[in-house]
Formats: C-alpha cells, sequence, structure tokens
C-alpha cells in the first residue's frame, strides 16, 4: 500500500469513527460536521507532509509487502 | 490639531509632552467619541470611565513633575480575555459574567508602566474562536467586522480610542485591523507574555496590538515586551534619513488565490512600493500554504480541547456552536496525528528561516485576507494568516486604500526575532501606501 492510499484509509476510519462517537443530535449538527471534515482535511494534509511518512514511522513499511 | 480621539497614540505622547494636550483632555475625548458611536458599534463590554480619569490625572502629574513614559496619556481598550484588575474577563462566556479579575496581566501592567491609560474592555468571540460577537462594522453594519480581536478593530477604526490590545492564534489581531482598516500587529512569539491571557492554544497564542499607525505598533512594543525595548532602536528615521529600500519578496501564488477585489488591491500596492523604490521579487514558499495552515488546525484543535478540557465537560451548553465544534472534534484526533504535526512543525520553521535568509528578503508581502469581509455570521478566513501564526514569526497587516467602499490590506511578515526590521520596513510601506481610511458610519460630527 502508497503511504497516500494508507493515509486515506487512515484517515477515513478516524473520521467515519469520530463521527460514530458523537450522539445522533450532533451527527445532524453543520458546525461539528464541518469541524469534524475540516480536522480531516487537516490530517490529511499533515501526514502527506510530514517529513517521514506515517507508514516509515509506525514501521508499517516493513509489514507491507512490495513488489519485486 | 486634530480631535484628541483622533490623535495617533504617538501625536498623543508628543502633544502631552508639550503641554498642548493634558491626558484627562484626551481620555474626555475618547469618552464622548465612545459614547456618540457605541450605541451602534457595541464595541465595548466594560467601560471604567472614574478609574481611566484618574489615571489621566496621575499621568498629568507626572508630567507636571517632569516625567515621561512612552505611552504616557494614551488610553487603551482591552479585549476581553486578558486581564484588568478590577474588572470582569467575560470572554464572551456568560458564565464569566462576574468573573472579576484580581490583577493585571503581564502587558497590562508593563503598558500601565509606561504611562498608557486602560479605559476598559472590549468585544471577543467566545474565548477568542469563531463565534463573533453583537458588534459591528463601522464600514457596513452587514458584514463582519473580523475577530476574534473584533472590538479591539473596531475601537480603533472608530476613533475611540487609538490602541487596543488583541490576541492572536490564527488571525485575530490581522483580520479585524484589515476590515477595520486600520494596523494590525502581531509580534513574535513570546515577545510578549500571554500571562494573565485566556489560554486558547498555548504555543499558538500571541498577543498584540491594533492602532492606525505603524509607529504606535513599535510604541506599543517598547512597552509591552517582556524581553528588552525596541522602541529606542526603531527610533523615527525618515525615509530618507535611514536610506532604506526594503528587499520584499512578493508571494505571487498566494495572491493568485485571492478573490479579484483583493488581488487587484493588493497588487496595485505593491506596484506602489515598486515605485517608490523598493526591491521586489517574486517568491515561493517551499511548501503550500495549506500545508502550514493545516499543520496550524491540528495542533490548535488539540491544544484548544485540552486548555477547555475541564470547563467543557461542565459547561458545554454555554459554548457557541463553533467552539463548541471545534472542541469536540479536537478531544478525538489522535495523539500521533497531533506528534506528527508538530515534527512538521519544527521541520517548516527551520526550512522558513533558512529559506527567508537564502531569498534575500527583508519581508514577505501577501493579502491580509483572501477575500473581501463575508456577512456577520462569520469572522473571516485565517488561511493567509495561521501559517506565521504556527511559525511564530511577527506579521503585520497595512490599509492599502479602498475598494467597492471597504479598506484594503498588505500583509507584510518576517522571520522569527525580527521584529524590528519588519516595523522598520512597515513604516516605510506606510508612507507610500498612506494613513488608515476613516470609515463612513461614525455618526457624530466629531468624526
Amino acid at each position: 500500500m502508497s503511504d497516500e492510499a494508507w493515509i486515506d484509509s487512515v484517515v477515513d476510519f478516524w473520521a467515519v469513527e469520530t463521527a460514530r462517537s458523537f450522539s445522533a443530535r450532533d451527527l445532524h449538527d453543520s458546525e461539528l460536521d464541518a469541524a469534524l471534515r475540516g480536522a480531516a482535511e487537516a490530517i490529511r494534509q499533515v501526514l502527506a507532509a510530514a517529513p517521514d511518512s506515517p507508514c516509515i514511522a509506525s514501521g508499517m513499511d516493513y509489514y507491507t509487502p512490495q513488489p519485486d | 490639531m486634530s480631535a484628541p480621539n483622533e490623535l495617533t497614540a504617538v501625536e498623543i505622547v508628543d502633544a502631552v509632552a508639550r503641554r498642548q494636550l493634558s491626558a484627562r483632555e484626551v481620555v474626555l475625548s475618547c469618552l464622548e467619541q465612545i459614547d456618540a458611536t457605541d450605541g451602534d458599534l457595541e464595541a465595548w463590554v466594560e467601560r471604567d470611565a472614574e478609574s481611566a480619569l484618574w489615571q489621566a490625572d496621575v499621568a498629568d502629574e507626572r508630567r507636571n513633575q517632569g516625567s515621561n513614559g512612552p505611552l504616557d496619556g494614551v488610553p487603551v481598550a482591552v479585549k476581553d480575555i486578558i486581564d484588568v484588575a478590577g474588572l470582569r474577563t467575560q470572554a464572551g462566556f456568560a458564565p464569566f459574567a462576574e468573573r472579576i479579575a484580581r490583577r493585571d496581566a503581564e502587558v497590562v501592567a508593563n503598558m500601565r508602566a509606561g504611562g498608557a491609560i486602560i479605559l476598559g474592555k472590549v468585544s471577543t468571540a467566545q474565548f477568542a474562536v469563531s463565534d463573533p460577537p453583537t458588534t459591528t462594522s463601522p464600514w457596513d453594519p452587514a458584514l463582519t467586522p473580523g475577530g476574534s480581536s473584533t472590538g479591539s478593530g473596531v475601537a480603533v477604526a472608530a476613533r475611540q480610542v487609538p490602541l487596543a490590545l488583541g490576541t492572536q492564534t490564527g488571525g485575530s489581531i490581522l483580520r479585524p485591523a484589515a476590515y477595520n482598516g486600520v494596523v494590525g500587529f502581531k509580534p513574535t512569539y513570546g515577545v510578549v507574555s500571554t500571562h494573565g491571557v485566556y489560554p486558547l492554544a498555548p504555543s499558538l497564542d500571541h498577543v498584540g496590538v491594533i492602532a492606525r499607525s505603524v509607529s504606535d505598533c513599535a510604541a506599543f512594543l517598547s512597552t509591552a515586551d517582556s524581553v528588552a525595548s525596541t522602541w529606542s532602536e526603531v527610533g523615527a528615521p525618515s525615509i530618507e534619513d535611514a536610506g532604506l529600500r526594503p528587499r520584499v519578496g512578493v508571494l505571487d501564488t498566494v495572491i493568485d488565490s485571492a478573490d479579484e477585489a483583493t488581488k487587484g488591491a493588493v497588487r496595485k500596492a505593491i506596484h506602489s512600493l515598486d515605485e517608490a523604490g523598493a526591491e521586489i521579487r517574486g517568491v515561493d514558499l517551499e511548501h503550500p500554504l495549506r500545508v502550514f495552515s493545516s499543520t496550524y488546525r491540528v495542533i490548535m484543535q488539540c491544544e484548544a480541547a485540552a486548555a477547555h478540557a475541564a470547563l467543557f465537560s461542565t459547561h458545554r451548553e454555554d459554548y457557541g456552536p463553533l467552539l463548541r465544534a471545534y472542541l469536540d472534534v479536537g478531544k478525538e484526533i489522535p495523539a500521533w496525528v497531533l506528534y506528527q504535526a508538530q515534527k512538521l512543525r519544527t521541520e517548516l520553521s527551520d526550512r522558513f528561516g533558512a529559506w527567508m535568509q537564502r531569498s534575500g528578503v527583508d519581508v514577505l508581502a501577501l493579502p491580509t485576507t483572501p477575500t473581501v469581509p463575508p456577512e456577520r455570521e462569520s469572522t473571516g478566513s485565517s488561511a493567509f494568516l495561521s501559517p506565521f501564526s504556527l511559525l511564530g514569526a511577527p506579521a503585520i497587516s497595512l490599509p492599502c486604500g479602498l475598494g467597492d467602499g471597504l479598506p484594503k490590506s498588505l500583509q507584510l511578515a518576517g522571520l522569527p526575532g525580527d521584529d524590528d526590521r519588519l516595523l522598520r520596513v512597515a513604516r516605510w510601506c506606510e508612507g507610500v501606501l498612506g494613513p488608515s481610511p476613516t470609515p463612513p458610519r461614525l455618526s457624530s460630527d466629531r468624526a
């Protein structure tokens, strides 16, 4: 898995799980929704631009199958 | 001479020192202007006229004894997240309605020691974030006056005071200054103490000033600076005396991402600086601006969630909808993402410093905001401002004329720690671009 795809999957997972943790009322709150989307985009940017990618930082590349 | 309330801080200090004016006359003039205009504008949340007049009499007595401070006789408004002894710090938060400060914030104490007269507290977006107060713009009541230092920007633009203290975590000093057609200055992170200022994100919180001239910003820094005096170094050389030819790095990509009205005004301002003799160079940051603003956003939301954790757990419903959403989400951002953001911030800061040195410019120039002021439900965008808050770099917003009846602004940013150079260049640019314009909504003849 490329760094980019890994970042996308992590951020999507975080955003969905965070949304689920809020109450039903909050899920329909436009400010909360905007804050969640804003934070997801910010996290995506931070991970994509980090000096060492989260895959490498966490050692994930070792476990990720590499093409020959 | 203009009415005392219309003078800049430096002009007031000079007039008081020469005995052309007394500090009492200055305070009375500002109080009259507040009475005449604030019914519509609602910049003030608490005025302390009695104490202000007492402080003015003390300043006049000090002058009679031959002693003058750098802000002697200058009335100052204080953003309502900064403590002033004996006054309430409400922070736009209903449960704080009777929260009276026991002592002055360090910056307030420093300014008092320099001779400033504290006139009272002005409005803020709740806890200096994004939920706007009821304050209206002196330019157009349908549009936002900006925030979070909303009252600070309006009070200075409306000639109610020459100086107002503000704070900036993302864009909260320069943005209201820009929307109100006045000067907003955020010094390097840490130069002005935040002790006694209600925290939002402590590694990003800055204290600064809104004024009507660059020289007033320098006078503020000379008294508020917790480390050393810089006013004597900034001095007051004329453009010719200094032989200054500022080297201005223009962030073309950022300018091109602004709306047409903003882009046109900033291009015109830069052309004027070029014609006046500045050395103009097109430059590009090593990373897109969104990398800076995203890193800022992660750190801000996490730190805000930490700063508000206890209060938010007991008073959730008293928070405004925007801040409540920020805090809800901030609590959920994983620690490892914050760790990455902090590493990235260090990397961006190191690279920015080296890049500025290599590029050979004194300051960077870009718009203060990407668009004209939005409607009142918002306080506006900090997209062009939060990068320099993240870096702790000094930044200043200068008025650069009017377009469609609204003020336009140019932002200059410098290297962290290079506040003196930024102020010198800004003063040179101010000489080219002209003074702060007067808003149309000042109802009295006095304006």
